[in-house]
């Protein structure tokens, strides 16, 4: 398939580190998630332009980003004038994100507006117009030992082959997964204790399907928990009950296939 | 020109280098187990041609230097990884850059926290300064240009 469509992506502002000294609670990061897809530009950037209000509803925009630097592509005396310019007074301190917390309320939408104007470089969607010409990479796993688990972050995959169908990268992807399977426990990934990090179903509803083909799964202690992980050993993992147990981990995987985006030749 | 080569025509993946929030502050490097830092990730697009691979790849690196601080990714540790200057020519080189300006202090047994101190400082440099400093990162990156093999049907 291949066309011109315009797609809504979300900005990647991630958590950040609780004790930054200016009260920084959101840090940017590189790249996006695709929201939506669209054929039609204008309609494109009426659902770009309703989340994003949606968002500066919620959130100071002085939070976002260690410095002024990160937030504005104005130096912070001209952004004194523009906030003077905009009729407002601006803090006499650097405690900005204090100032807008105190201030906002009472600003008007056009201050409002004026002022998330300035701080262009603090946007969290965007219309990327692109073409539709896929191909489909399959991708390893990039899992990390901490002696007593397997963690990943998200980016932590290595590309290994591209196809140009769906369907013939799932078909790899699924024969490397059922190979990597028979070496690990699936309760030693993503932490070891807690359900939800193994599947996307609740731990309630993992135990019933169990229970309907057969297994008993693990008695809870006195504290609710129980101890997956040695459930699982001795377990052979290309059984059939092995390879269930592995299909209600789905949120464990090997590998990922990765829809890739092929531009246009100019 | 597209080349091929044992298995299918080579393709030229834009990859976005994996990261993670680390849990003492600052984020960390996609490592192997043995330690290595990996100039790989998730791959964002891809192309037949690697000039166009590699002219892609800057302008997504350029994006992120306007947005990011270099400083919340550094491990003094790891400095080879992020520099090739010696964590001492490294500081010399900062204050050549940044004349006036001091180093963040050193606590005993404890690394300078660089990252609030360019926070506190960046907003008073030129754009000549702040490249300046991009420029002594010159080990670290966000994206990276990796080569696969494409199957065709």
């Amino acid at each position: 398939m291949s066309g011109s469509v315009f797609v809504v992506e979300r900005f990647r502002w991630e958590p950040a580190r609780e004790t930054h000294a200016q009260r920084k609670k959101l840090a940017w990061m590189p790249g996006t998630t695709s929201l939506g897809c669209f054929e039609d530009q204008e309609e494109a950037e009426a659902d770009c332009l309703r989340r994003e209000q949606e968002a500066r509803q919620q959130i100071n925009p002085f939070t976002c980003g260690g410095s002024m630097h990160e937030r504005s592509g104005l130096d912070e005396p001209r952004l004194r004038d523009w906030i003077l310019d905009a009729g407002l007074e601006p803090p006499e301190e650097a405690d900005w994100a204090r100032w807008w917390d105190e201030r906002s309320p009472t600003m008007t939408g056009i201050q409002r507006t004026r002022i998330w104007e300035a701080l262009d470089k603090v946007r969290f969607f965007r219309v990327r117009q692109t073409n539709t010409t896929l191909v489909f990479v399959v991708a390893a796993v990039h899992w990390t030992y901490n002696d007593e688990n397997f963690y990943r972050s998200a980016d932590a995959i290595e590309p290994m082959r591209a196809f140009t169908t769906r369907e013939k990268a799932e078909g790899q992807r699924r024969k490397l997964e059922d190979e990597a399977r028979e070496n690990y426990n699936p309760f030693q990934m993503n932490g070891l204790s807690d359900w939800s990090a193994w599947s996307s179903l609740s731990e309630e509803e993992g135990r019933k399907c169990l229970q309907a083909v057969g297994l008993e799964p693990p008695e809870p202690d006195e504290y609710g928990h129980a101890d997956w992980d040695e459930w699982w050993e001795g377990t052979d993992p290309a059984s059939v009950l092995g390879r269930f147990v592995w299909e209600l981990c789905d949120k464990v995987a090997f590998y990922e296939v990765v829809e890739v985006e092929v531009p246009p030749d100019r | 020109m597209v080349r091929r080569k044992a298995g299918g025509t080579v393709l030229f993946l834009v990859v976005r280098v994996g990261w993670r929030e680390w849990y003492t502050g600052g984020y960390e490097w996609f490592r192997g187990n043995e330690g290595a830092c990996r100039s790989s990730g998730r791959p964002v697009a891809a192309y037949a041609d690697r000039a166009r691979a590699e002219a892609h790849c800057a302008e997504l690196e350029a994006e992120a230097r306007t947005h990011l601080s270099p400083f919340n990714f550094l491990e003094p540790h790891w400095m080879e990884d992020f520099s090739t200057l010696s964590r001492e020519e490294f500081e010399q080189q900062i204050l050549a850059v940044v004349p006036g300006t001091s180093l963040p202090s050193k606590p005993e047994r404890r690394e300078r926290d660089w990252a609030k101190w360019w926070d506190d400082l960046v907003d008073r440099l030129s754009d000549e300064q702040r490249e300046a400093v991009w420029g002594l990162f010159d080990q670290l990156h966000f994206y990276a240009v990796v080569e696969t093999a494409l199957e065709e049907a």
